[in-house]
């Protein structure tokens, strides 16, 4: 079958070139070599080419992170407390400055409005070896559904868990079965079938590890993950 | 069976496997990277040289140029929970996104041409840090896990 092997060469070698031009090209690149080369003193001080700036604000947890802020002669300013900031002049020319939370909130309040509504994990428990949902979780299921149904666009991933009572064939029907009713119960509130994806895990993603055959409350549940 | 019903079986087979190969690249090169959850007052997204309004719910693809108006705000939810906003006179464009949901790694690249950016980042990051980058005409940002707003802003030549 050399025909057929050669067939499956050229397959294989279209999609090497085809996942290559996926990437972003280098020329995007700001290019160095482009820019006009001219002496310190000739330039005009008081005109800066640019005024970018680079504000890190705090988290709603209160922990941060940090930006590398980069500028393409290779200087690195990094911004790691609420507030740091770094502001770019010009290409190659960048200083830290620091913001109070007054002047950024200020300058940047609409666009900080228009980001979306943090992705949201919700828990709700069931009733052992059933797809039902426990007390507790029925009086919650209400605020939780009406949370979800509030955002623009829900984009929803359910997923069922069991605790380690049963065969492995078992646990992956039911923790499929307690998935189900919470999408149909979704379903009913209106959110389109289409937005929500469905899984079953069975006993192998428990909450609290316990031994094989150990019934485990905080294990029988629900997760939904809303973007 | 004849020696040509031979050959053009293997023939019919090539097409098919090229079909196949060349649906797959298509798909490959149209990704979808994220959902516009906000949308407020002009919004648009260009794609293919076309320009098209981006109200809720519209999907933003690998290498759309997201525009916003005078009284415009754009807010994107990306597959790996990383979210961006763009205010008022921005532009902005998606050069990379790539995802894997089960290992979390992956890579993504914005460039904010103009207008103001507000970032938080999501699960590529906390996977691997500075895996995110935000590109500004005359600087990088590498993202190690925070959020924070990024202001593009050419002063008029005088």
């Amino acid at each position: 079958m050399p025909r057929f092997f050669l067939a499956a060469a050229a397959i294989v070698a279209m999609a090497a070139g085809c996942a290559q031009t996926t990437g972003v090209p280098q020329a995007a690149r700001w290019d160095r070599s482009a820019q006009p080369i001219e002496p310190e003193a000739l330039r005009p001080a008081a005109a800066p080419s640019r005024n970018d700036l680079v504000v890190l604000l705090p988290k709603p947890n209160g922990t941060i992170g940090g930006v590398v802020v980069r500028s393409d002669d290779g200087k690195e300013i990094l911004l790691d407390k609420a507030y740091a900031g770094a502001h770019i002049d010009g290409p190659g020319e960048m200083q830290p400055i620091t913001y109070t939370a007054d002047r950024a909130n200020r300058e940047f309040s609409s666009v900080v409005a228009a980001l979306p509504g943090r992705p949201a994990t919700f828990l709700l428990y069931f009733l052992e070896g059933k797809d039902e949902l426990t007390p507790e979780s029925e009086r919650e299921v209400g605020r939780v559904f009406a949370e979800i149904a509030a955002r623009p666009y829900p984009e929803i991933l359910v997923i069922g868990h069991t605790d380690a009572v049963g065969t492995m064939q078992f646990n992956d029907q039911l923790s499929q079965q307690r998935a189900q009713r919470v999408r149909d119960e979704l379903v009913k509130r209106g959110i389109p079938a289409d937005r929500i994806e469905v899984s079953g895990r069975g006993k192998r993603e428990p909450l609290v590890r316990t031994q094989e055959g150990v019934s485990e409350p905080k294990n029988r549940r629900v997760e939904i993950n809303v973007r | 069976m004849t020696k040509v019903s031979t050959i053009q079986r293997h023939m019919l087979v090539f097409g098919l496997l090229l079909l196949a190969a060349a649906w797959w690249c298509s798909h490959a090169l149209a990704d979808d990277a994220g959902r516009i959850k906000v949308s407020k007052g002009d919004v648009k997204i260009e794609r293919d040289g076309k320009l098209m309004a981006a109200p809720v719910g519209t999907v933003v693809e690998v290498s759309d140029v997201v525009r916003t108006g005078a009284d415009g705000s754009v807010g994107i939810t990306f597959h790996d929970n990383s979210l961006l906003s763009a205010g008022p006179n921005s532009e902005l464009v998606v050069e990379k996104f790539v995802f894997d949901s089960t290992t979390h790694q992956g890579e993504f690249d914005t460039r904010l041409r103009k207008g103001t950016l507000a970032v938080v980042s999501g699960k590529i990051v906390k996977q691997s840090p500075e895996a995110m980058r935000i590109k500004t005409p005359a600087a990088i940002m590498g993202v190690r896990g925070t959020e924070f707003v990024v202001k593009v802003d050419e002063p008029a030549a005088n």
